[in-house]
């Protein structure tokens, strides 16, 4: 890796940075994962290799619940299991309820917004002025059956979220500064809830996939991985 | 004292009883506070009361989003509404991560009567008992509701329940026992068994009266908890009365009679008449009791088919003399 450059990516949990019972061992090495990355992302940089931890929440899964029976009662708390846009409404509203200041960040596909229920919540959102509540729309203009514009047109977007009394911002979802200083302008609490349209290409990077709608939920097989893997890494490489 | 008035009503009643003294209780409703009577709730505690609008598949995702803010949530609206349109929230959003919502649905059933096909909810128990991790309750009167509002608050998990809208009189005694899961018996006889849920209870006591100047005595279940289902009592039910009539105010299709029903075409074969509507459409009408007869939802019916069930089992008592049981 040392001379082509690439990524590195731990596993580590949430618990490394919450005070969690019975977890004396695992969350202090897990800690250990987040102070190993720091310093390899630093020590690795000169490589162009990157190091990253990923820290998944709690899981309901049945093995789960043989370790804890009330395994709901204990993590049901520490993060969100609910996973669509009304759910985060929710936790967005039991945050402001409770006058805790975290924010609630969600992603939308623009297929997506032809649910009705992603425009009953937007309505809500903006009646309980949810401004901690930031959502991002990937905007990648392709659904299952083809692109979004030709099935049911979604568009136009800024004018649909702005009238639901949204703050509205579009950007290219492919711009890192872009997404960076899109979030950051999110953050503002202005009784509004937030969202950044982001417009992005389907598959970019893989030239074969890009814009290609029939890749929306096709997985490649084994093959077509390795050859779509190529063609990422001639992307990438300089 | 507790009175006769709508399980709903004692529902508005018991929600602001829970909000004083649990300031984790917060209400949803989708523009039928009403109704509903969590309105009572609301005029109390306004700021733990959300009305979504008539948006009943945001609501109970809602629902679910603020339960994981260790919230909790009693979301409300009509039985239809609950069961059917939010059907798919309820099962991914809320029963599938076991979050901690109380959904509670009113206007259940044929007894709603002038509002007609378009809110008679007659398909929930159906819909809700094929859903892993939910409790399924419909208790019968205005005591029983509190003490399963209450209980239901205590319950760490999902939980729906259905009540009637017209008004339920007084079955059972301030000092009852509620607990989830245990059927309740209101009256012992061992000739029939009457397995009823919400209303139909009140019905069936009567039907055991009518009964019982006949000279057959039959023994009442009020079965509130739809699941999980008592099995012990249903076989009970089985091994020592002759024959079982099920009662409720709900398609005879999915719901409590086939719950029964499959409990004992696995362990104790038995014969069982179910009493609901009819796998039709029921029409509106003015009066609850005049409906229901009109669709054979009444003691009457089910005194008639507890008669007729009896006169088979006692036509056929080689098949009856020595039930096997299968207790697994």
């Amino acid at each position: 890796m040392k001379e082509t450059g690439g990524s590195i990516v731990n596993v580590s949990t949430n618990c490394a940075e919450l005070g969690v019972k019975n977890l004396v061992a695992y969350a202090s090495s897990k800690g250990g994962i987040h102070a190993l990355t720091r310093q390899l992302a630093v020590e690795l940089a000169p490589y162009k290799i990157r190091v990253n931890t990923f820290a998944p929440g709690p899981t309901l899964v049945e093995r789960n619940l043989s370790d804890d029976a009330h395994y709901d009662a204990t993590w049901g708390r520490v993060a969100p299991l609910g996973r669509d846009f009304a759910c985060a409404a929710g936790i967005a509203l039991g945050g402001k309820l409770q006058k805790k200041d975290y924010r609630v960040y969600v992603m939308l596909g623009d297929g997506e917004l032809q649910e009705g229920i992603v425009w009953e919540t937007a309505m809500s959102a903006a009646q309980y002025q949810l401004d901690n509540l930031i959502a991002m729309v990937d905007n990648n203009r392709c659904q299952t059956d083809g692109f979004t514009a030709e099935i049911v047109n979604v568009e136009p977007l800024a004018e649909k979220w702005r009238a639901f009394g949204w703050d509205v911002q579009r950007i290219d979802g492919h711009d890192f500064r872009q997404i960076h200083e899109a979030i950051e302008a999110a953050q503002q609490r202005d009784m509004r809830p937030h969202v950044v349209i982001a417009d992005t290409v389907k598959g970019k990077g893989v030239p074969s996939m890009e814009n290609r709608p029939e890749w929306h939920g096709l997985p490649p097989t084994p093959q077509q991985a390795e050859a779509f893997i190529a063609e990422l890494l001639g992307e990438v490489r300089p | 004292m507790i009175q006769a008035q709508p399980n709903r009503e004692m529902y508005g009643k018991t929600l602001v009883e829970l909000g004083e003294r649990d300031p984790r209780v917060v209400v949803l409703d989708a523009d039928v506070a009403k109704s509903t009577n969590t309105y009572r709730f609301r005029e109390r505690f306004p700021e733990r009361f959300f009305d979504v609008g008539s948006a009943e598949m945001n609501m109970m995702c809602m629902a679910a989003g603020l339960a994981t803010t260790g919230l909790i949530p009693f979301a409300s609206t009509f039985v239809i509404f609950a069961s059917l349109r939010a059907a798919e929230a309820v099962r991914t959003s809320i029963a599938y991560p076991r979050l901690n919502v109380k959904i509670v649905a009113t206007n259940a059933g044929v007894e709603i009567c002038g509002d007609g096909v378009t809110h008679q909810g007659v398909e929930d128990l159906a819909v809700m008992r094929t859903i892993p991790n939910l409790v399924v309750l419909a208790p019968s009167d205005p005591v029983m509701t509190r003490k399963a509002v209450l209980a239901i608050a205590e319950y760490q998990g999902p939980v729906y329940m259905r009540l009637g809208r017209q008004t339920a009189p007084v079955l059972y005694d301030e000092n009852a026992e509620f607990t989830i899961g245990k059927m309740i018996r209101l009256r012992e006889g061992e000739d029939v068994t009457l397995i009823a849920c919400g209303n139909m209870v009140e019905a069936s006591l009567a039907a055991a009266e009518e009964l019982a100047r006949e000279g057959i005595q039959a023994r009442v279940l009020d079965c509130h908890t739809i699941k999980p289902l008592d099995r012990e009592e249903i076989l009970r039910a089985a091994e020592e009365t002759r024959a079982i009539v099920t009662a409720e105010d709900h398609s005879i299709v999915g719901g409590l009679g086939a719950a029964v029903c499959e409990v004992l075409a696995e362990s104790c074969p038995a014969i069982v008449r179910r009493v609901g509507l009819r796998d039709t459409f029921a029409s509106s009408g003015r009066q609850a009791g005049k409906l229901l007869a009109h669709y054979q939802m009444d003691s009457r019916e089910i005194a008639r088919q507890a008669r007729e069930t009896l006169s088979t089992a006692l036509a056929a008592p080689a098949a009856r003399q020595a039930p096997t049981i299968r207790r697994s």
